[in-house]
């Protein structure tokens, strides 16, 4: 039923683990890298606030969530207040539709944090079973009634109580005083479902490991701790002594209120920094779930935890998951002697492709490589030109006159496209060309019909990287230009990364990096800082995140 | 007519002195956690993804392994007691994951590199193939560039966990992979573009020629960094962690 269900800290230790089967681990550290480490939430604001009206009845400090990888599917809750961080994750496979499966965790998460161990693991299995017969439930309720009924009949009936050995004695004891089922249901009517659950007790024994519980006992302890709702912390840090001064001196604790004051003032920050209102309110979001329940550490106002914890999420957003070495790759391709390697470049009318192009072009060439510049712009009319006039340049800024060449076809229909790019690398091969730049039209990323031949262009040429350049001018829209381009090249390609270019003309509003990463997760390798060819550099996170923070 | 009272000396240098008490208690009161922690030594344990960091560190500090363990999102941190002689040490286990190594231990490392004493950096030695190699080799350069930096380094020791698997590589190979690599990595940076910074053309010649020094003929070694490096072996999940404890109390001697 379910594979596997596991309590762990944050830090990796696992608390509890309940594994019928083999260890997912490999599914749970995929859950942890892609949810609770790289999660992104990009929500509209529409979305934000309903949001916002249905979490109220959750209770401060938790979250819950499911996620799917491969055949599996892991829900989670986890719980981050003061003392207590932990998360709760349940993996089964996809197929298999659990009934309210957030109620079960929820109450699984009450009772590992009310019970000690030993007794978790009985309840734990109690849970379990109930979780499993769920869907018999509807058939299953009428049952106890009946039961009554008969047992009322048999009344006056003589009892048999079974000896060990197998023989029995008769009594003439009223048979209630062995129901257990009906005082205990009458005692605690908002939760006696679970009683009417265990009612088949011949399938549990009547005994516990340890011997110490029956188990209508511990469904009725269970229900006990299970019945105490978690009461609204009576504290208000206002009323304690000196509350005011901890605003000061820190060691306060955040409420949603506290940060409610601060969001505004943030989110204008970063909006400010020309971070799409969008992804800004999403990240914030992010900081409010990490910050509420939490103290604030000396001498530090929630203002500037708040900021903290924002700046620790864009380190956390723009640091790439796998650090990408370009050159490495190649050199890797060059000696299996699978050469070329193909480049592709997509991106919105006048963001920079051909220009960021030839300045990839002018280092590679600086490395030694010969480079095949492919004028894929079959629309434009001076595309094919302007790419020359850099060819032309970059041969004379060249050590060797013959390390680099411009391949053309053309202008015409998209159908050319995949032609010119097959042919490019075909000629490459022939050629001893070790990289084949491909430029490719302009395309506006909302038009359907122009983005649509991407999808053949990338499985005729299938270049070993998609870059999407970006513009830093472009605000908002980026957003949308990152997700569109990444959809756009089929189910099993994706953009590889992007070129952020423009970046000399913006100063420190470089939000648009923000919104490029958000909307995709895909991350940022190169940027454009100037118009000569030496104008491109890597992207270093500790100099995005001081400038957005400024 | 205008009596100058003589100035009561007394009375002043009390009050001035009332004032200072002041200050020293309620900054000692504030600041207890900076001025009582920052002497204490401490050990890092880092590493790549499930290379059993955690467990080492459970081990270490709680003498025994957990339950199962998971990636970590967060650091850990406790207090590991060498015995009576030696004294206490903080041990800080870090995750692996390339995000959060950036969020929590490049600037940890950069914050109170003067306390660390030396870093234990696991791999898996079962799992050792080229990207592994590749990996562990970036991962080391990058580390090296921040404890290279002060005079005498940092001591490292890379422990090589699961050795005693049939499909685990010794760490004298281990060692002269990762040399390679380390030195082809170095070579290709100086290929590489420069990263943006604020004023451009910054820092990263001089981390070149931090690594620079430990090349000779060409050729990258361990022994020519300022820090000491050795090779440690063994299994965290069976206990054999001799080669960790004995290194540890060398260095908390030292």
């Amino acid at each position: 039923m379910i594979d596997q269900f596991l309590i762990f800290r944050p830090t990796g230790q696992v608390e509890f683990n309940y594994q019928p089967g083999k260890n997912l681990s490999n599914v749970v550290n995929a859950f942890i890298d892609d949810v609770l480490v790289s999660e992104r939430n990009l929500k509209t604001f529409q979305q934000a606030e309903k949001d916002d009206a249905q979490e109220v009845q959750d209770e401060e400090g938790t979250t819950v969530g499911s996620y799917h990888v491969d055949k599996y599917s892991v829900e989670y809750l986890s719980v981050n207040q003061q003392h207590t961080k932990l998360v709760f994750v349940m993996i089964h496979v996809s197929v298999l539709a659990l009934k309210s499966p957030f109620v079960f965790l929820r109450k699984i998460k009450t009772l590992y944090l009310n019970s000690d161990h030993a007794k978790f693991e009985q309840f734990f299995e109690l849970n379990l079973k109930t979780l499993e017969e769920k869907k018999e439930e509807v058939k299953e309720e009428p049952k106890p009634e009946l039961k009554e009924d008969k047992k009322k009949v048999k009344g006056n009936k003589k009892s048999r109580k079974w000896n060990p050995d197998g023989t029995f004695y008769e009594e003439n004891e009223e048979s209630s005083d062995l129901d257990f089922s009906t005082d205990s249901s009458a005692q605690n009517n908002g939760s006696a479902n679970l009683n009417q659950l265990v009612g088949d007790k011949a399938h549990f024994g009547s005994k516990t490991k340890t011997g110490e519980f029956l188990v209508s006992d511990l469904s009725q302890e269970m229900d006990k701790i299970l019945s105490i709702t978690p009461k609204a912390k009576a504290t208000e840090p206002s009323s304690q002594p000196l509350g005011f001064l901890r605003n000061i001196i820190g060691g306060k604790k955040i409420t949603k209120e506290d940060i409610k004051k601060v969001k505004s003032a943030l989110s204008t920050h970063l909006i400010k920094k020309n971070v799409a209102p969008d992804v800004a309110n999403s990240l914030i979001s992010e900081i409010e779930k990490e910050l509420v329940g939490s103290t604030t550490a000396n001498f530090t106002s929630v203002q500037d935890t708040a900021k903290k914890s924002l700046e620790k999420q864009l380190i956390k957003l723009l640091t790439p998951n796998n650090s990408i070495d370009l050159l490495k790759e190649i050199q890797a391709k060059k000696a299996s002697d699978n050469l070329p390697y193909v480049i592709s470049v997509v991106g919105v009318n006048g963001v920079g492709k051909s220009t960021n192009l030839s300045k990839l072009a002018y280092w590679l060439l600086q490395n030694n490589y010969r480079v095949l510049i492919t004028a894929c712009d079959t629309f434009r009319s001076g595309a094919v030109e302007q790419l020359r006039t850099h060819v032309n340049n970059l041969t004379k800024l060249s050590p060797d006159q013959k390390q680099i060449e411009l391949f053309e076809g053309g202008y015409g229909g998209a159908d050319l496209v995949a032609k010119i790019a097959t042919g490019a690398i075909k000629y490459a091969k022939q050629n001893n060309f070790d990289i084949v730049l491909l430029d490719t039209a302009g395309r506006r990323h909302n038009d359907t019909q122009l983005m649509a031949p991407l999808a053949s262009f990338a499985k005729a040429a299938n270049p070993d990287k998609i870059i999407m350049v970006g513009e830093a001018l472009v605000g908002t829209d980026s957003v949308l230009q990152a997700q569109n381009f990444n959809k756009a090249f089929g189910l099993n390609r994706h953009l590889d990364f992007f070129i952020v270019s423009k970046c000399d003309t913006v100063g420190d509003l470089i939000g648009s990096m923000v919104n490029l990463v958000y909307a995709t997760g895909i991350p940022i390798l190169f940027v454009g800082n100037g118009q000569t060819y030496t104008d491109l550099r890597t992207l270093s996170v500790d100099w995005a995140v001081s400038m957005l923070m400024s | 007519m205008f009596e100058v009272a003589p100035p009561d000396y007394q009375k002043f240098i009390v009050s001035l002195l009332l004032a200072l008490a002041v200050l020293v208690v309620t900054s000692v009161l504030f600041n207890r956690k900076r001025i009582f922690h920052s002497s204490k030594p401490v050990f890092v344990i880092s590493g790549p993804k499930s290379s059993g960091k955690t467990n080492l560190f459970e081990l270490l500090t709680k003498g025994d392994l957990p339950v199962l363990t998971v990636s970590s999102v967060e650091p850990n941190s406790a207090t590991l007691n060498l015995g009576a002689k030696i004294g206490s040490y903080d041990v800080y286990d870090f995750p692996g994951n390339e995000k959060l190594k950036s969020l929590y231990l490049y600037p940890f490392l950069k914050e109170k590199l003067s306390s660390v004493k030396g870093i234990i950096y696991m791999i898996d030695a079962s799992q050792f193939s080229s990207e592994y190699c590749t990996e562990v080799a970036q991962d080391l350069i990058r580390l090296y560039e921040i404890t290279e930096s002060v005079p005498n380094g940092v001591d490292f020791q890379l422990f090589c966990n699961k050795c005693d698997l049939f499909t685990s590589k010794k760490w004298t190979t281990i060692k002269s992979l990762l040399e390679s690599e380390i030195a082809q990595i170095c070579k290709r940076q100086i290929l590489n573009l420069s990263q943006i910074s604020a004023k451009d053309g910054q820092s990263d010649e001089a981390i070149a020629q931090q690594l620079a020094s430990s090349f000779r003929d060409g050729k990258f070694q361990f022994e020519l960094l300022e820090g000491n490096t050795e090779f440690g072996q063994g299994n965290v999940h069976k206990k054999k962690i001799e080669m960790v404890t004995n290194w540890l109390h060398e260095k908390a001697i030292n």
